[in-house]
């Protein structure tokens, strides 16, 4: 869906630069086309519900970044500067992700939901490292060659859970998942077993380097190859297939309503069955491409979660071929950010399969951004209907959300050396929780409970000079000055605002 | 003669490899039992048996008590699984997106963690292991003896449970209760029953569970935790779980069969009777997935719970 | 709204489909929480959030959909949220806390004497270790009225309870509540059917657009006063229309045998003509066969036996497209379910089962979708039909039941087809759009089509139909026109009795 709304912003781009140099009657009837176009409320929903996930996300992973020790500032930056500076490894990194994406994303548009392309990937890969060296054709037909066999050998891997779903029930999540590693083990036996590369490195589970034909050549810079290229072509044909043909429309059909598309006369099991074997297919191609533009052989374990990712992709792209590339390119620009933040942060990379894993389980429940976004609102509202109210009750609540984190981050790391300053740290961050819930919960008694979390941090700082050796000072002092400066000014508001209430009665 | 005390000797040998590589197994496919006769599908449980892992050796390393450890690896397994409870019962969120994320972020953060409390890549320190309990009486009968004489407690453990998870879904009231979630939790709803927390609870319940799985493999198969150690163990468990027909008894002979599987490739590794299959490791560890794929499609006896997968809303029309 | 409900009466409430009965009643029962208002029973007032708190003051519901899990034994089934755990452990049992005592085991003896105890004080005999799935649906009602009594409810809520039962099932269920309600308990019934409550309630309260249009006593009232009451203005309950011109067979179905998804046998022997400019109505009882007879000519089900003949050629067998490419349309009887897709949009769904055809393609081999097309089709059809919709491209899920439902019957009677099943094709429908599709189907019958029309609703048989093929355990017992019978004598064909037999039976 996002991914149609960004075709329908383009044009509104257009049409804004075509409204200055032309008559004001073109203008009207050009804004009426235009707003005719422009997608409902509903539309933008999948988008917020992404961009707010991805927030979320990496909000999180910050405070567990600053809880582990780590500068969550420094990394960003060197995320962000990462993935900016090196277009073409974000794209290369993109290019499978691209393809496992709509290989999860085609299925599920069709009701199915193939959590396999890591297998299909696999075999596709396979095959088109064996053909890319058994074989001598020339340039240019060989690549296509080995693409085209993979496709078909990664189909074959999706038609058949697609046939056994058609016609004998067996659910798709699982024999997908259990063909997955059927291929792994597979690839993984021919790789070290009969297919293995003998000579110098013998001990190493590879196949042979493919011939220099059928490599993919570069587009620009050392990374990016043309595999991108045919992975934009199946995002295309697949928004196309899904959009404009009869096949396309028949498959959705049965993907919403088996039973409608039946009684429609659609012949419903040879529509699953081709679906999971396109989607085998993308994935089989997502597989080849890597072979034949990056690694040049197969070696065994070279996906590393790839056909994985693919399910994460197309739940950020919401199931659109659009959105599948413009989520594919996030991830893969997190991935080239993530190795230049290792490089010079320090921070080890497995930050960006934990940004990931948050990103997902974010997405699969849109209530919960939904339910953040109205507490936005509720909270904007708040502010501006008593705004003597709202905003004290906004800084205590930021001041609550920090030191939950804080006092908990704290005790995390002093329960190894000093595990009664961790308890009290701990108890520290949860009477912190408590006093935020309550006024999330929009409590009445709410504000006046931020003395307690003050408190708590004073005696914390006291019992940290008195046995911790002052470790966390310069912080603790903070939020305990920030803490009693909130309660005092909080209370002299309340007491300001009863006493004319009481002049009233 | 020797041939046949070679024999004993084996059998023995494999019954209590298999009695020791099922146990993560079972436990863990008992855990997506919980999980899933209450209506909630359950793919994470890979992910929290590698956050159990992970706490077990963790607490082991810090309290220098096993027995904590396991205790730290339910807790971490549970706490991790109230998350996939939150985002699907409470927020209705999609139960296998949710499930695919909760292993994705078990893998980062366990990986992260190790590199944080050891500062290592691969493989944690050492740690004490849970120490085997030894069956005195039986420790002399031949093949019994050898495997069940003395195996770590969590084997014994495990099966109790499977005799307790039996109990509680078919002879006690919540056990009921569950049933009602996951087969029609509209009627569990109209009988005066919280709905969400029968789920709630039955989704925790499978995260203690995989990660006492988990802590199985780390403290007591092993004495470290290394990155990615439970290696596809959560998925086999799932598959274990569907052949097994979603009945506890089931999941332990399931699990079995699997953990035979895989203590068979054990055997392999380091028994010189069985080198000459050493070539075909990849064709055994591909039998759980397969036997799985043909139950699906042959048999088509397993029944999952009716209302599987789908979120529970209240109907609100008139 | 105020109702008041007198104890130890039978109350009928009455209204359309959409009226607000059963969310009323969801609402006493605790399911639906109230916007606003006050509740009271037995003089006290009660805060209702959720079941539990509606089962503790006495009050149980027989729902329209049974919450019974075919799995499950009866006992299971009965006791589901209220189970007692074994006396044995007793101060253990006593004593325990709400959170160890879900897991003491539970006490299924006694559990199951009560059931009997309760099953044959009031005639409600059922095996309690049987499994519900087992059950007739008759059997899983008295499960139902038991579950609610093993609760000691005295205030029964039945919800439709007649819609899924035979003539003979509802004689029987009636005896039921007759000797509740002598027995002192309050009873309200949902229905939206006339003769039900004239049978059975004291007094019957009105509902219309969620609000209480009137309580009458049933003897100061009639059918027809009370269907007034319900629409808001006097029904007619005959449709005007002309004599039939009837012409040559169009459909001939001859010894046809058709077996259900489980391989039992449903449709045994049927034969029959429909001719063009006809309305052949087939009555009966949900379940007798009806269903697969219709998947069977529709070509979503081979047949065991027998022949199809559409104009002359055998259509047995053929699957559902070329069927329909033959000339055949079908308004199913479940629109939402299997008529519409409802993630689709109003055009989308306008094609549904003609998109293939080259009016609605383009591109090689008529690969492609020909969107021109389709939206100037749409417009028309919508147009063409008065259906009511915000925009073509809105989804379909957003209109009202009448508007899908008029959707589905434009699609399939626009394109020219020989013969138009339709299925229940105004159930569930308010008095406007029932109205308007009988007239339609009357129209497309006058313009010489051939209509198969099946239905449960013996007024819709007997108004529309020009014959009528009363079906029965999958046969048809009797093919009559309307002027050579009566409805008390369909009612009783249906009920499976012979037409000799003396008339008890429905209740009038």
């Amino acid at each position: 869906m996002s991914g149609e709304y960004i075709e329908d912003s383009a044009v509104d781009v257009s049409h804004t630069h075509e409204e200055k140099s032309s008559a004001f009657q073109k203008l009207v009837i050009v804004f009426n086309k235009v707003k005719h176009r422009l997608p409902s409320r509903d539309y933008w929903k999948p988008l917020f519900w992404s961009l707010g996930s991805i927030i979320l996300a990496l909000l999180v992973s910050a405070i567990m970044m600053t809880v582990m020790g780590y500068d969550a500032i420094m990394a960003f930056d060197y995320l962000i500067r990462g993935a900016l500076d090196q277009p073409d490894r974000v794209l290369q990194y993109a290019t499978p992700l691209i393809l496992t994406g709509l290989s999860v994303a085609l299925a599920f548009r069709c009701g199915l939901f193939n959590i396999g392309p890591e297998g299909q990937l696999l075999i596709g890969s396979m095959a088109a490292a064996i053909l890319g060296y058994v074989v001598a054709l020339p340039f240019l037909v060989h690549p296509l060659v080995c693409i085209g066999v993979a496709a078909l050998a990664g189909g074959l891997w999706g038609f058949l859970p697609g046939l056994l779903r058609a016609y004998r029930g067996a659910h798709e999540v699982v024999t997908t998942m259990m063909l997955s590693y059927v291929a792994i083990n597979f690839t993984q036996y021919l790789a070290g077993g009969p297919l293995k590369e003998q000579g110098e490195y013998a001990w190493i589970s590879q196949t042979t380097r493919i011939l220099d034909t059928s490599e993919l050549a570069k587009i620009f810079g050392p990374y990016l190859h043309w595999g991108f290229a045919v992975a934009i072509v199946c995002v295309i044909g697949i928004d196309f297939l899904l959009k404009r043909t009869v096949l396309g429309y028949e498959m959705k059909a049965v993907g919403l309503n088996e039973e409608a598309a039946e009684y429609a006369g659609i012949n419903s099991k040879r529509s699953m069955a081709l679906a999971l074997g396109i989607s085998g297919a993308l994935a089989g191609i997502g597989g080849a491409g890597e072979i034949l533009g990056t690694h040049h052989r197969f070696l065994d374990g070279w996906s590393g979660g790839l056909g994985w990712d693919g399910i994460t992709v197309a739940v950020l792209g919401n199931n659109s071929p659009w959105g599948v590339l413009g989520a594919a390119i996030f991830f893969g620009a997190l991935r080239a950010g993530g190795n230049r933040m290792h490089q010079f942060a320090h921070v080890p990379i497995e930050i960006v399969g934990l940004i990931q894993g948050l990103v997902v389980i974010f997405v699969a429940a849109p209530r919960i951004i939904d339910w953040l976004g109205r507490q936005t609102i509720d909270s904007a509202s708040w502010i501006k209907r008593e705004p003597r109210e709202g905003l004290p009750g906004i800084a205590v609540l930021v001041f609550n959300l920090f030191g939950l984190f804080l006092g908990i981050g704290i005790s995390a790391s002093l329960f190894a050396t000093n595990p009664i300053l961790g308890v009290m740290f701990s108890m520290v961050g949860i009477v912190s929780g408590l006093v935020s819930y309550r006024i999330l919960s929009r409590q009445e008694t709410a504000l006046s409970l931020s003395i307690i979390p003050a408190i708590a941090w004073v005696d914390a700082m006291v019992l940290d000079i008195l046995i911790g050796e002052a470790m966390f000072f310069n912080m603790g002092m903070v939020m305990v000055i920030v803490g009693l400066i909130l309660s005092v000014v909080l209370w002299m508001m309340q007491a300001l605002t009863v006493q004319p209430d009481g002049g009233e009665v | 003669m020797q041939d046949i005390q070679t024999l004993v000797a084996l059998t023995g040998w494999l019954l209590k490899a298999t009695l020791m590589m099922s146990t993560p197994l079972v436990l863990a496919a008992l855990g997506g039992l919980f999980s899933e006769k209450t209506g909630i599908v359950n793919i994470g449980l890979e992910g929290m048996m590698l956050i159990g892992a992970f706490s077990a050796v963790a607490a082991t390393y810090f309290t220098d008590n096993p027995w904590l450890g396991v205790l730290a690896a339910v807790i971490a397994g549970g706490m991790l699984a109230s998350i996939h409870a939150i985002v699907c019962v409470k927020y209705k969120g999609n139960q296998i997106v949710s499930g695919a994320g909760i292993i994705l972020f078990a893998g980062g953060f366990t990986t992260l963690m190790l590199e944080v409390v050891w500062g290592v890549k691969g493989v944690s320190d050492s740690v004490t292991r849970l120490p085997n309990v030894v069956i005195e009486p039986i420790s002399d009968i031949p093949i019994l003896g050898v495997a069940l004489g003395a195996q770590s407690p969590l084997v014994y453990i495990m099966l109790i449970l499977v005799v307790v998870s039996w109990f509680v879904i078919y002879k006690t009231p919540f056990g009921l209760r569950i049933q009602a979630a996951g087969e029609d939790p509209s009627a569990l709803d109209a009988a005066g029953v919280s709905v969400s927390s029968v789920r709630m609870i039955g989704v925790v319940l499978s995260g203690c569970l995989s990660g006492l799985g988990g802590a199985y493999l780390a403290i007591s198969y092993a004495s470290e935790f290394g990155k990615m150690m439970t290696v596809g163990r959560g998925f086999i468990a799932l598959a274990a779980l569907i052949f097994g027909n979603w009945t506890p008894f089931g999941c332990l002979i399931a699990g079995a069969l699997f953990g035979f599987l895989d203590g068979l490739q054990f055997a392999i590794s380091i028994l010189p009777e069985f080198s000459f299959m050493l070539e075909y490791v990849n064709f055994i560890k591909m039998i759980p997935y397969v036997l799985v794929i043909v139950a699906l499609a042959g048999i088509r006896k397993s029944v999952p719970p009716k209302a599987i997968g789908t979120p529970y809303e209240k109907e609100a029309r008139g | 709204m105020t109702l008041r409900i007198e104890e130890g009466e039978v109350h009928g409430l009455l209204g359309e489909n959409g009226a607000g009965k059963s969310t009323l009643m969801n609402i006493l029962y605790g399911l639906l929480s109230k916007d606003s208002g006050r509740i009271v029973i037995k003089g006290e007032e009660a805060d209702l959030q959720s079941p539990q708190d509606a089962i503790v003051r006495g009050v149980g519901m027989v729902h329209q959909h049974f919450k019974l899990i075919p799995t499950l034994t009866v006992t299971e089934n009965v006791i589901l949220g209220l189970e007692s755990t074994l006396k044995r452990l007793g101060a253990i049992s006593r004593r325990a806390s709400g959170l160890i005592k879900p897991f003491i085991r539970t006490d299924y003896k006694s559990a199951e004497e009560k059931i009997r105890r309760i099953s044959e004080e009031n005639g409600l005999i059922v095996d309690p270790q049987a499994k519900v799935a087992d059950l007739s649906v008759g059997l899983q009602q008295r499960v139902e009225i038991i579950k609610t009594l093993y609760r000691d409810a005295d205030i029964l809520i039945l919800d439709e309870p007649t819609s899924v039962l035979t003539p003979h099932e509802v004689d029987e269920l009636f005896e039921t509540l007759e000797a509740f309600r002598d027995s002192g308990k309050t009873i309200i019934l949902i229905t939206h059917k006339l003769r039900e409550p004239m049978a059975l309630c004291d007094r019957i309260s009105v509902l219309r657009d969620g609000s209480l249009v009137g309580t009458v006593n049933r003897q100061d009232t009639s059918p027809e006063e009370l269907a007034e009451l319900m629409v808001g203005r006097p029904v007619v309950f005959r449709i005007e229309k002309a004599p039939a011109s009837i012409g040559e067979a169009v459909l001939s179905v001859r010894e046809l045998k058709v077996a259900d998804s489980r391989g039992l046998t449903r449709v045994r022997g049927v034969s029959f003509e429909v001719h063009a400019g006809e309305i052949f109505g087939i009555a009966g009882v949900e379940g007798n066969g009806q269903t697969e007879l219709v998947e069977a000519i529709s070509g979503l089900r081979r047949p065991l036996g027998g022949h199809i003949f559409l104009s002359g050629q055998d259509i047995a067998g053929q699957n559902a497209r070329s069927v329909r490419e033959a000339g055949v349309s079908h308004i199913p009887e479940d629109r939402q379910k299997r008529g519409l897709v409802l993630g689709y949009n109003v055009r989308e769904n306008m094609v549904l089962g003609k998109h293939h055809t080259d009016r609605f393609t383009s591109g090689p081999r008529g690969l492609l979708i020909d969107g021109d097309s389709i939206l100037e089709t749409s417009e028309k059809l919508v147009d063409d039909f008065s259906i009511k919709v915000g925009s073509l491209k809105g989804q379909v899920s957003t209109l009202s039941g009448g508007n899908q439902q008029k959707l589905i019957v434009a699609r399939e009677l626009a394109f020219g087809p020989k013969l138009v099943i339709a299925a229940q094709p105004t159930r569930g429908l308010d008095v406007g759009a029932t109205e308007y599709i009988h007239n339609v189907l009357v129209t497309m019958r006058d313009a010489g089509g051939a209509l198969l029309l099946v239905t449960a609703d013996l007024d819709e048989v007997w108004s529309l139909a020009d014959r009528i093929g009363v079906i029965f355990d999958g046969q048809l017992v009797a093919i009559k026109t309307p002027e050579e019978t009566s409805m008390q004598e369909l009612g009783l064909l249906m009920a499976g009795h012979g037409v000799d037999q003396s008339s008890q039976g429905v209740s009038n």
